[in-house]
C-alpha cells in the first residue's frame, strides 16, 4: 500500500492551516493546562476521591466507601451550626461591604471634587486590600484588645464601664471577625464600583437633568439598574471569599471563644488537623463547594434578570 | 408648591452645574466630611500599627491612649535584628513571591494570548472550570497538596510552596491577559505577519510591548498574592527554612504573651516594600483587576 504524493501533500498543507489556524493556540495555552491539571485539577480531584473512601490518618487513600459519609452530614449538628455561622458571617461581610464600598465608589465620583483630591483618597483607601491576613489580624488585635484603642476610646466618651470583649465574648466574636472582613473587602467593591460609575456615559445624566429630574430619580432611575450586574457579581464574589476565610479566623480566634466563630472553613481544618479524619472532612469540603456552586447557578439566573435590555 | 420648586431649580439650569443651588453647599460640603470619615476609618487600623511598632509594652495598651509614642523606642526592631529568623522569613517571602510572580506572568501571559486570539475549541468551558475551581475551600486542598508535595520531594521547600501558590493566582492572572489582550486591536500584529514576521516574532516585537500595563497589573497582582498567603505557607512548610514572613507574623498569637510590638515592627518591615510598590503602580492593579473582573 502507498500513500499518494498528492494525497500527502494536501494533508500536509491541511495541517499546515490547520496549525497556524488553531494548532498554536494549543501550544499558548498547553503549559497553563498542564500546569492546572497537575497543581489544581488532582488536588481537586484527589479530595473529591478522599470524601468517597477510606483515608489513613497521613492522608493515604484506602477502600472505596462510597457515599457512606453523606448521611453523616445531615446529624451533624456541629457541621450545621458551623455553616450557620459561615452564612451569618459571610452575609454581614457582604452587606457591610457592598455598602460601604458603593458609598465610598459614590462619593469619590463627584465631579466636583479635585481629580488630585479623589485620586489620593482613592490611593489611601485601597491600602486596606494589600494587607496579609496575618497582618490584618495584628492591626485588628491592637484595636480590638481589651486595652486596645477602641475600649479606651468607648470608655472616655463614657459610653462602656467596662471593657468591651469584642473577641472574647462569644456574641460579639463573630461580628468582630465579619468587620475585620468589611474592612478587607470593602476597597475591592469600591474599586469595581467607582469603574462601573465612571463608565456609565454622562450624557444620561444630562438628558435626566434637562427633564427635570432629582437626584434620587436619577440615582434610581440611571446609576443604580445600570450598577445591579457589577453589585451582583460583588455580592456573590464576597459571599464565597466570606464562606472560604479561614486564616482570618485561624489566627484571631481560632474558632473561640466556645466555638462562636468555627465557621465551615474552621471546622472542615478542625475535622482534617485535630481528628486527622480526612475522609469526613474532605465530605464536608464537597458540601461547602456544593453550597457555593449553589450560589454562582442563583448568580447565573439573576444575571440574566438584572440585565433586563439583553 | 410649584412656585418653590421652580424657585428652588429655576427652569433651565441643568442640576448638574446647580453649585449656588441654597443647600448644595451643605450638601457637599457633608459629603466631603462623610468621605475623609470614610477613608479615615480604612486607614486607621494600619497608622495605628505603624505607631505600634515605636512604642513600648507599657504604652500600648494605656488608656487614654497616647496618640504619639511618649517614649519612642527602636527595641523592637533591634529585636528582630537580633533573631536571625525572621530576616530568613523575609528573605524567603521575596524569593517565593518572586518565583510565583515569574512564573505566572510567563505562562498566563503565553495562555492569555491564545485564548484571546485562537478560537479554541473547548476553551470557554477551561477558562470557567478554573474559576469554579477557586470556589473549593482552600483549607480542604491542603491535604492533598501535601499528599502531592510530598510524592514529589516538595514538601518543606520554596519550590512547593511556589507551586500550591500559583495553583491559586494563575487562573485569575489568566483572566487578566486574556481581557486585557483582547482590548488591544489584532491589526497591528497581523500588518507586522503581512510584513513577514512569523507569528512568535510578531507576539515578542508588537504584542509584548503593548502589554506591558497587563504585565505591571498582573505582576503586582500576583506578588501581593503569595506574599501574602498564610493558610499554605503555615502547612506545607515545617523549618524555617522555607517558611515565609506571615509565617512569622501569626506564630506570635500562638504565644501566650503577644509581644504586640515586635509583632508589630516585622509586620511593618514586612508590608512597608508592598506599600511603596503599591502606591507607585496600584493604577495599573486597578486597571487590570477592574478589566479582568467585569468580563467573567
Amino acid at each position: 500500500m502507498s500513500i499518494h504524493p498528492v494525497a500527502l501533500a494536501r494533508w500536509y498543507t491541511r495541517s499546515r492551516r490547520w496549525f497556524r489556524s488553531q494548532g498554536m493556540g494549543y501550544l499558548f495555552v498547553a503549559p497553563t493546562v498542564a500546569f492546572l491539571l497537575i497543581f489544581t485539577a488532582y488536588p481537586l480531584l484527589r479530595a473529591v476521591v478522599m470524601s468517597l473512601s477510606e483515608v489513613s490518618k497521613k492522608g493515604e487513600i484506602g477502600r472505596l466507601i462510597g457515599v457512606s459519609n453523606w448521611p453523616l452530614l445531615a446529624a451533624d449538628d456541629r457541621f450545621l451550626l458551623a455553616i450557620g455561622r459561615s452564612l451569618q458571617f459571610s452575609a454581614l461581610g457582604m452587606l457591610g461591604s457592598l455598602i460601604l464600598g458603593v458609598m465610598l465608589a459614590q462619593l469619590l465620583n463627584q465631579r466636583w471634587l479635585p481629580s488630585r483630591l479623589t485620586g489620593l483618597l482613592r490611593g489611601l483607601s485601597v491600602l486596606p486590600w494589600m494587607f496579609a491576613t496575618a497582618v490584618a489580624a495584628l492591626m485588628w488585635g491592637l484595636l480590638l484588645h481589651r486595652d486596645g484603642l477602641f475600649n479606651s476610646g468607648l470608655a472616655q466618651l463614657g459610653l462602656v464601664e467596662r471593657p468591651v470583649m469584642f473577641v472574647g465574648n462569644p456574641d460579639l466574636a463573630l461580628g468582630s471577625l465579619a468587620g475585620v472582613f468589611v474592612w478587607r473587602v470593602t476597597p475591592f467593591v469600591m474599586v469595581m464600583v467607582l469603574a462601573a460609575l465612571k463608565s456609565i456615559p454622562q450624557e444620561l445624566y444630562e438628558a435626566a437633568a434637562v427633564d427635570g429630574a432629582s437626584r434620587w430619580q436619577v440615582y434610581r432611575q440611571i446609576t443604580l439598574p445600570l450598577l445591579m450586574p457589577l453589585l451582583l457579581t460583588l455580592a456573590i464574589l464576597s459571599f464565597v471569599w466570606g464562606v472560604g476565610q479561614f486564616d482570618l479566623i485561624r489566627i484571631i480566634t481560632g474558632g473561640g471563644p466556645m466555638s462562636a466563630t468555627e465557621v465551615v472553613s474552621y471546622y472542615i481544618y478542625r475535622v482534617g488537623f485535630l481528628t486527622l479524619d480526612w475522609s469526613y472532612g474532605s465530605t464536608l469540603s464537597v458540601a461547602v463547594f456544593l453550597v457555593n456552586l449553589c450560589f454562582a447557578m442563583v448568580y447565573l439566573y439573576l444575571s440574566r434578570w438584572a440585565r433586563p435590555w439583553e | 408648591m410649584d412656585t418653590v420648586a421652580a424657585k428652588a431649580a429655576p427652569a433651565g439650569r441643568p442640576a448638574l452645574k446647580a453649585g449656588f443651588r441654597p443647600g448644595e453647599r451643605l450638601v457637599r460640603g457633608l459629603s466631603l466630611v462623610v468621605l475623609l470619615l470614610l477613608v479615615g476609618s480604612l486607614l486607621l487600623p494600619i497608622i495605628w500599627m505603624a505607631l505600634a511598632a515605636f512604642k513600648n509594652d507599657v504604652d500600648l495598651f494605656r488608656s487614654p491612649p497616647p496618640l504619639l509614642p511618649p517614649n519612642p523606642t527602636l527595641e523592637p526592631f533591634q529585636y528582630l535584628l537580633g533573631e536571625p529568623r525572621y530576616l530568613r522569613m523575609l528573605g524567603n517571602s521575596y524569593l517565593i513571591a518572586t518565583l510565583v510572580t515569574l512564573l505566572c506572568v510567563t505562562l498566563a501571559f503565553l495562555a492569555g494570548y491564545g485564548f484571546s486570539r485562537y478560537r479554541l475549541r473547548g476553551g470557554g468551558v477551561l477558562l470557567l472550570l478554573t474559576l469554579f475551581s477557586q470556589m473549593f475551600p482552600q483549607v480542604s486542598l491542603i491535604i492533598p497538596y501535601y499528599n502531592l508535595l510530598n510524592a514529589l520531594g516538595l514538601y518543606d521547600t520554596y519550590l512547593g510552596l511556589v507551586v500550591a501558590d500559583a495553583s491559586f493566582i494563575l487562573p485569575f492572572c489568566v483572566w487578566m491577559f486574556k481581557s486585557y489582550l483582547d482590548s488591544i486591536p489584532t491589526d497591528l500584529e497581523e500588518a507586522a505577519m503581512v510584513d513577514g514576521a512569523s507569528r512568535l516574532t510578531a507576539l515578542w516585537r508588537v504584542v509584548l510591548p503593548l502589554t506591558l500595563p497587563g504585565f505591571v497589573a498582573t505582576a503586582i497582582y500576583a506578588f501581593l498574592g503569595a506574599w501574602n498567603e498564610y493558610t499554605f505557607a503555615v502547612i506545607l512548610t515545617r523549618t524555617d527554612a522555607a517558611a515565609p514572613v506571615t509565617v512569622g507574623i501569626g506564630e506570635f498569637f500562638g504565644l501566650f504573651t503577644v509581644k504586640w510590638s515586635q509583632m508589630s515592627a516585622l509586620a511593618l518591615v514586612a508590608s512597608l516594600p508592598l506599600m511603596i510598590i503599591f502606591v507607585f503602580l496600584q493604577r495599573y492593579l486597578v486597571e487590570g483587576m477592574v478589566a479582568g473582573a467585569m468580563k467573567s
